[in-house]
């Protein structure tokens, strides 16, 4: 038989060796709730602002660092 | 609790007669309802707090209740006695027992929180780096596009929900149990519940006194035997 105070130990152990992405996909298969990760809220956002307006000729590479907020048209037009 | 040197509790299960021939033929069927009391598995009562075996009657009884239909969905019950072995067992109704539990639950809610703000704080991060890029190229926000701020309070918003009042606790509480029991690959889960006998459930009270001791076997294959003990008409 397993003590109680086995599986703490056990618990500790297994948690402290779980990375956070580790312990993430844990809770999620076990149906918690979380933050999503990624920021979706973005695809319902308003996009009316078009494309022309973010990519700036002279400072493309600067543009880059908006990636995150762009969809995949602009992500192949910066490629 | 029933446990003799060789690790085998015993629980009764109270149930339609008919379901007798297929549970001692196919064993149970598995709980798997999002509220069930202590997570997912076969439930028993077992010694402790009252007698189990008519708690497990007075179950089967109250089951056939059809409350929309005002009548017995089913006419005669049984009770069926189960031998259960299990090595990794989680007692409730010890201190000990709680006591572990409480820890090891306070433990993921910890590691819960942690991964929420860190999920939090990307999407922050993403948003500032939005933020940043327009001011790089010098551009403004148009109308109809949401703001940094209230981006950034959908995200707040999305955390708090996570700890809204209003949400099921039950359910809360069978996914913890089930997280547990799966982590810790547990074999039987015990706690003491209360659970509404026929005079609570008509006046619909609720307490907080548990007045039943009840069993979890979380494998099938856990269950040794199983043999019928009573039957009866439901009158």
């Amino acid at each position: 038989m397993i003590t109680p105070e086995q599986m703490l130990q056990e618990a500790i152990e297994e948690i402290n060796s779980l990375s956070i992405d580790e312990l993430e996909a844990m809770f999620r298969e076990a149906g918690f709730d979380l933050v999503s990760k990624e920021p979706e809220d973005y695809a319902s956002l308003p996009n009316e602002m078009t494309t022309a307006e973010w990519v700036d000729p002279v400072t493309l590479t600067l543009s880059l660092t908006c990636k995150f907020a762009m969809n995949d048209e602009f992500l192949d037009i910066a490629a | 609790m029933s446990l003799n040197a060789d690790n085998i509790y015993i629980g009764y299960h109270g149930t339609d007669y008919d379901n007798v021939e297929s549970i001692l033929k196919n064993r149970f069927r598995i709980s798997d309802k999002a509220d069930e009391w202590l997570g997912h598995g076969i439930y028993f009562f077992t010694e402790g707090i009252s007698d189990p075996i008519e708690n497990a009657k007075e179950w089967a009884i109250n089951q056939a209740w059809d409350k929309v239909a005002k009548r017995y969905s089913y006419q005669k019950y049984a009770v069926l006695k189960a031998e259960v072995s299990g090595e990794r067992v989680l007692d409730l109704t010890t201190t000990e027992g709680l006591r572990v539990y409480n820890e090891m639950r306070n433990l993921f809610i910890r590691e819960w929180v942690e991964v929420s703000k860190r999920n939090l704080s990307q999407k922050h991060a993403v948003l500032e780096a939005e933020v940043s890029g327009k001011r790089v190229l010098g551009l403004t926000m148009k109308e109809g596009l949401l703001d940094y701020n209230e981006k950034r309070n959908l995200f707040i918003r999305e955390y708090e929900s996570l700890f809204d009042r209003g949400r099921d606790i039950r359910q809360d509480n069978c996914k913890m149990s089930n997280l547990i029991i799966k982590r810790r690959k547990l074999d039987i889960l015990i706690n003491h519940l209360y659970i509404k006998n026929k005079t609570q459930r008509i006046l619909n009270l609720v307490s907080n006194a548990p007045n039943t001791t009840v069993m979890l076997v979380t494998k099938p294959q856990s269950i040794k035997s199983i043999k019928i003990i009573s039957s009866g008409e439901i009158i």
